[in-house]
C-alpha cells in the first residue's frame, strides 16, 4: 500500500492530504506545531453586505476532514529535520517534544511548509512597531476572526485602545523592495487590506479611508478591484510609494509626493495598516538539500526534476506566493497527479 | 449503439495538447449536451450532418472576443504592427479601463522586443497600473533598464485626441504624444456563450461570462460535474494563471477518468406517475443534474451529476420528486427549545470551531435540523413545524457568492419571503421565521448571536 508523507499542514498540505485519502491512499501528515491548520487558521472572514471572495469559506471544512479521515495520520509536533531516500523510499527523522522519532517505507513526499510574514522577519525599522497606532494586517485578521458583528448586526469591534476615525493601508510592505530581497510582487495584499477596508468602511460610514498603492493588483479571484470601483467606494488611493512616516502626537504623517499636483504632501490618520508581504518559508532552504530542489534567487523552492521522477512534490506557497484559492486547486492538482499515477501503476 | 467510439475529452473551441483521447467540437457545431459526468452525449450539428459524440469529461476552452480600443491604434497582441521612422511607438494598457494582467504581461514583451529589434527607437508605456504574473517582475525590470520610458496615469491624466494624439497630463509633465500606437484590446466574453450556457444548462455567469462568481467553483469548474470553462468561457482573469489553471484541469479530468464516484449518497426518484414535466426541477438545479426520461415521459436526476442540494425536491409543484431520508428530521431533547436548520456548510463548520474555541456547543438546548443546503427548506414542511411546535424558526444559510449549490441560498431566502406573506394573510406572527446568513468563519459572532437569541426568545 502506497504510503505519502505530507510535510506541513497548513492549507496546501491538508488539501492534498484530504485530495489523497478521499482516493484511498494512506497519508502520513506531519506538522510541526501542536495543531494543523497553519497561519490560515486565524484569519477572519471579510464578508460585509456581500461575500468579498477571500475564500476562507473553503478551508474549515478540509481541516475538520482532516481530523475525521482515519487514513490521514496526523502526526502534530512533528518537525522533519532529516530525510534520506533509499531503494525508492524515503524516511523521515521527527523532532517531537520529547524525541526523535523515524518514519519509514514512505513512497512519496509533498511539500507544504508555507511562508513566512514580512512582521516574523522582524527586519525593517522598530520603532516605528511598538506604536499602538500602527498594526500589521496580520493583527486585523485576528481582530476580523473574532468579529462579532455580521449576525448580530453591531459595530465591528477593534480591538484597539482608541477609535480611530482614520485608517491608512500601505502595500508592498516587504514586497517589491530590493532592500528587503523581496523584488516580487507578493500578489495577496491588494486583495486583502481592500477588503479590510471595505469591511471598515460598512461599518464606520464616517471613517477617512486611504490605501497607498505602487500598482493596483488583480488580487486573486476579486477581479473587479479599480481605481473607480476604490472611488465609488469612498477610500481614497494613493498611487504611490509613501516616502516617510512620521509618528506625530495625534495623527501619524505620512509623507508622499502628489503626482496631481506634482508637489510633496502629507496624509494623516489614526490608524496605520501596514500589508505583509509574503515570503520563503524559514526551511526552504533545508529542503532544497535533502530533496535536491532548486531555490531561487527569491528564496522559494522549484522542481529541477518533475514529482513523478524524483517523487518529491511541492504544494502552495512554498513555490511563491499565492492567495487561497489558488493555494487549494493547486494543491488539488498535485494529489491528483499523484492519485493518477497510483492508478496506473494498479492497471 | 454498441462498440460506438467513447472519447476521455472534448474541447469545446480551442484545444490543448494532451494525452487524453480526446476530440475538438466548434462552439458553432454544438446543439445539445445530454448525460453526465463520465457519460455525456453531445449532440452535433456540422453542415447539417447529424452526429452523437460520446465523452467523458468537457473543457469549454473559447477565445476572449478582442475589441480594439482605438480605431487608429494597432493591437497588443498582433505581430503585424506599424514602426514608422520618425515617430516613437506608443504601448497604451489600462484604457479607457485597468487591462488584465496578462495584458501587463504581453505590453512589456512587445516593448523590449521593439527595444530589442530598433534599439534607438523611443519607446513610451502608458499605464495605470502594472500586474504581476509569472516573471513579468523580471521584464519590468529589464524594460526599465533599457530605456522604455513608463508613464503612468491616473485617472482623468490621459486623453486621446482623435484617435491618433496622446495628452497626457500630469504634474509638470504636459505631453502630447504622437506616434505608432499598440494599445490593449478589451477582453470581452467568448462569443456563443450564452447559447453554450443554455446547452449546458449553467446558470448566468459573471459579467456575461459562463462562470458564476462563486468562490466554489474557483477556479475552472462549472455548476456541472465533469464540465470545465478556461480563457474567455470563464471569466475576465482567466488569462492570469492560465498554465496553472489548465494545469488543474487536466489533472481533474485524470481524476475522473480513475473513477467518478457519487458524491451524495442518496437516491433522488422521480415518480413518473406524478410527474408533470414542467420542467421546474430542470431550471432551478445548480448543478446541471436533470435530464428528461424520455422512455418513462417524466424527468429524471442523474445520480452523479447530482450534488446533494435538494432544491429538485423543496421545489417541485408535484411532490414527485422522492427521496429516502428523511432530511427534515427534528433533533433535540426538548420540544419547547427553538428550532434551528442551519447548512452544513456554514453555520454548522462555525459551530463546531466555536466549541472548539470555547468548548460550549453554540447549539445546545435548540432543536436542530441540520440540512446539506437551506434550499432543502419548504414552505409546506416550514407550516407542518409552525403548526406542531409552538417555537420559532430560525434558519441560517450562507453568504451568497459563498453557497456551494450556488443559488441554493438565495432561492431559501424567496422561500422564507413567502412563507413570511402567507403567515401575514393568514395573521399569524410573521416573526416566527427568520433567516439569516453566515459564513463558517463566523465562529464567534455565531455563538454570542445564538446565546442572544435565546435570551430574547425568553423575554
Amino acid at each position: 500500500m502506497t504510503r505519502i508523507g505530507v510535510i506541513g499542514g497548513g492549507i496546501a498540505g491538508s488539501s492534498v492530504a484530504v485530495e489523497l485519502a478521499d482516493a484511498g491512499i494512506e497519508v502520513l501528515l506531519f506538522e510541526k506545531s501542536g495543531e494543523i491548520g497553519g497561519q490560515i487558521k486565524e484569519f477572519g472572514c471579510k464578508a460585509t453586505d456581500i461575500c468579498t471572495r477571500c475564500n476562507l469559506c473553503l478551508v474549515d471544512s478540509v481541516f475538520n476532514q482532516v481530523r475525521r479521515d482515519k487514513s490521514i495520520k496526523t502526526k502534530n509536533n512533528h518537525k522533519v529535520i532529516d530525510a534520506y531516500k533509499e531503494d525508492g523510499l524515503f524516511t523521515l527523522y521527527c523532532d517531537t517534544d520529547k524525541r526523535e522519532e523515524i518514519y519509514t517505507n514512505i513512497d512519496k513526499i509533498v511539500l507544504a511548509t508555507g511562508y513566512r510574514r514580512w512582521s516574523e522577519l522582524e527586519t525593517g525599522t522598530p520603532e516605528i512597531f511598538d506604536d499602538k497606532r500602527i498594526i500589521w494586517s496580520g493583527e486585523f485578521e485576528e481582530m476580523l476572526f473574532k468579529r462579532e458583528d455580521h449576525l448580530q448586526k453591531k459595530d465591528l469591534d477593534l480591538d484597539l485602545d482608541f477609535e480611530p476615525e482614520s485608517a491608512l493601508f500601505i502595500q508592498c510592505n516587504g514586497s517589491r523592495s530590493p532592500q528587503e530581497k523581496a523584488a516580487y510582487c507578493s500578489r495577496v495584499c491588494c486583495g486583502y487590506n481592500y477588503r479590510i477596508a471595505r469591511v471598515l468602511r460598512e461599518s464606520f460610514p464616517e471613517m477617512e479611508l486611504g490605501i497607498f498603492f505602487i500598482d493596483i493588483q488583480e488580487a486573486g479571484f476579486l477581479t473587479d478591484l479599480s481605481f473607480q470601483r476604490l472611488n465609488d467606494e469612498g477610500i481614497d488611493y494613493y498611487n504611490c510609494k509613501p516616502l516617510r512616516i512620521n509618528k506625530a502626537a495625534g495623527k501619524i504623517e505620512i509623507a508622499y509626493e502628489d503626482q496631481q499636483e506634482g508637489k510633496m504632501a502629507i496624509a494623516k490618520t489614526d490608524l496605520l495598516v501596514l500589508s505583509e508581504g509574503i515570503h520563503p518559508g524559514l526551511e526552504n532552504e533545508l529542503w532544497s538539500k535533502l530533496f535536491n530542489l532548486q531555490l531561487t534567487d527569491d528564496g522559494f523552492l522549484e522542481e529541477i526534476v518533475p514529482g513523478s521522477e524524483s517523487d518529491v512534490y511541492l504544494a502552495g506557497t512554498i513555490s511563491g506566493p499565492g492567495d487561497i484559492a489558488t493555494t487549494i486547486s493547486k494543491s488539488k492538482a498535485v494529489a491528483n497527479q499523484i492519485i493518477y499515477q497510483e492508478k496506473e501503476v494498479v492497471v | 449503439m454498441a462498440g460506438k467510439r467513447k472519447f476521455e475529452l472534448a474541447w469545446i473551441g480551442d484545444k490543448e495538447e494532451t494525452d487524453f483521447e480526446s476530440i475538438q467540437i466548434s462552439a458553432e457545431d454544438l446543439v445539445a449536451c445530454q448525460g453526465e459526468i463520465g457519460d455525456f452525449k453531445l449532440i452535433c450539428n456540422k453542415e447539417n450532418q447529424p452526429e452523437e459524440i460520446n465523452v467523458a469529461n468537457i473543457i469549454i476552452n473559447l477565445p476572449y472576443q478582442e475589441e480594439p480600443v482605438l480605431e487608429k491604434a494597432d493591437s497588443l497582441f498582433s505581430d503585424d504592427y506599424d514602426i514608422n521612422e520618425d515617430k516613437p511607438v506608443i504601448i497604451l494598457q489600462d484604457y479607457p479601463e485597468l487591462s488584465a494582467a496578462v495584458i501587463s504581461q504581453a505590453g512589456l514583451e512587445k516593448a523590449l522586443e521593439i527595444k530589442d529589434n530598433y534599439p534607438d527607437k523611443e519607446v513610451y508605456y502608458l499605464y495605470q497600473a502594472m500586474r504581476f504574473i509569472e516573471d513579468n517582475d523580471r521584464l519590468y525590470e529589464r524594460a526599465r533598464e533599457s530605456e522604455i520610458i513608463f508613464l503612468k496615469f491616473d485617472l482623468g491624466q490621459l486623453k486621446i485626441i482623435e484617435e491618433e494624439i496622446i495628452h497626457y497630463n500630469r504634474e509638470d509633465i504636459d505631453l502630447k504624444l504622437n506616434g505608432n500606437i499598440l494599445a490593449a484590446p478589451e477582453l470581452k466574453p467568448a462569443k456563443e456563450t450564452e447559447r453554450i450556457a443554455r446547452i449546458f444548462n449553467l446558470a448566468d455567469g459573471y459579467k456575461e461570462y459562463l462562470q458564476l462568481d462563486n468562490i466554489y467553483l474557483q477556479p475552472t469548474l462549472s455548476g456541472k460535474r465533469g464540465v470545465y470553462l478556461l480563457k474567455g468561457s470563464r471569466g475576465p482573469t482567466a488569462l492570469t494563471y492560465f498554465e496553472e489553471e489548465l494545469d488543474f484541469t487536466l489533472n481533474e479530468v485524470s481524476k475522473n477518468l480513475a473513477g467518478v464516484a457519487e458524491i451524495d449518497k442518496y437516491d433522488r426518484e422521480v415518480d413518473d406517475q406524478k410527474c408533470i414535466l414542467c420542467y421546474t426541477c430542470y431550471r432551478v438545479c445548480p448543478h446541471g443534474a436533470i435530464q428528461r426520461d424520455d422512455e418513462l415521459n417524466s424527468m429524471k436526476v442523474m445520480d452523479l451529476a447530482c450534488q446533494g442540494c435538494n432544491l429538485c425536491l423543496s421545489r417541485c409543484p408535484t411532490n414527485a420528486i422522492q427521496i429516502e431520508d428523511d432530511y427534515l428530521k427534528i433533533e433535540g431533547e426538548n420540544e419547547q427549545d427553538p428550532i434551528l436548520i442551519i447548512c452544513e456548510n456554514s453555520a454548522e463548520i462555525a459551530a463546531e470551531k466555536y466549541n472548539s474555541m470555547v468548548g460550549k456547543d453554540p447549539l445546545e438546548s435548540y432543536q436542530k435540523i441540520e440540512v446539506p443546503c437551506v434550499s432543502t427548506v419548504e414552505r409546506g414542511q416550514i407550516f407542518e413545524i409552525l403548526s406542531k411546535y409552538s417555537s420559532d424558526i430560525m434558519i441560517l444559510g450562507c453568504v451568497s457568492e459563498a453557497c456551494k449549490h450556488l443559488t441554493g441560498h438565495d432561492r431559501c431566502q424567496q422561500v422564507v419571503e413567502r412563507i413570511k406573506e402567507d403567515l401575514e394573510k393568514l395573521e399569524i406572527e410573521q416573526d416566527r421565521v427568520h433567516y439569516e446568513r453566515l459564513s463558517p468563519r463566523m465562529a464567534a459572532d455565531l455563538g454570542a448571536f445564538l446565546a442572544d437569541w435565546k435570551e430574547a426568545l425568553k423575554q
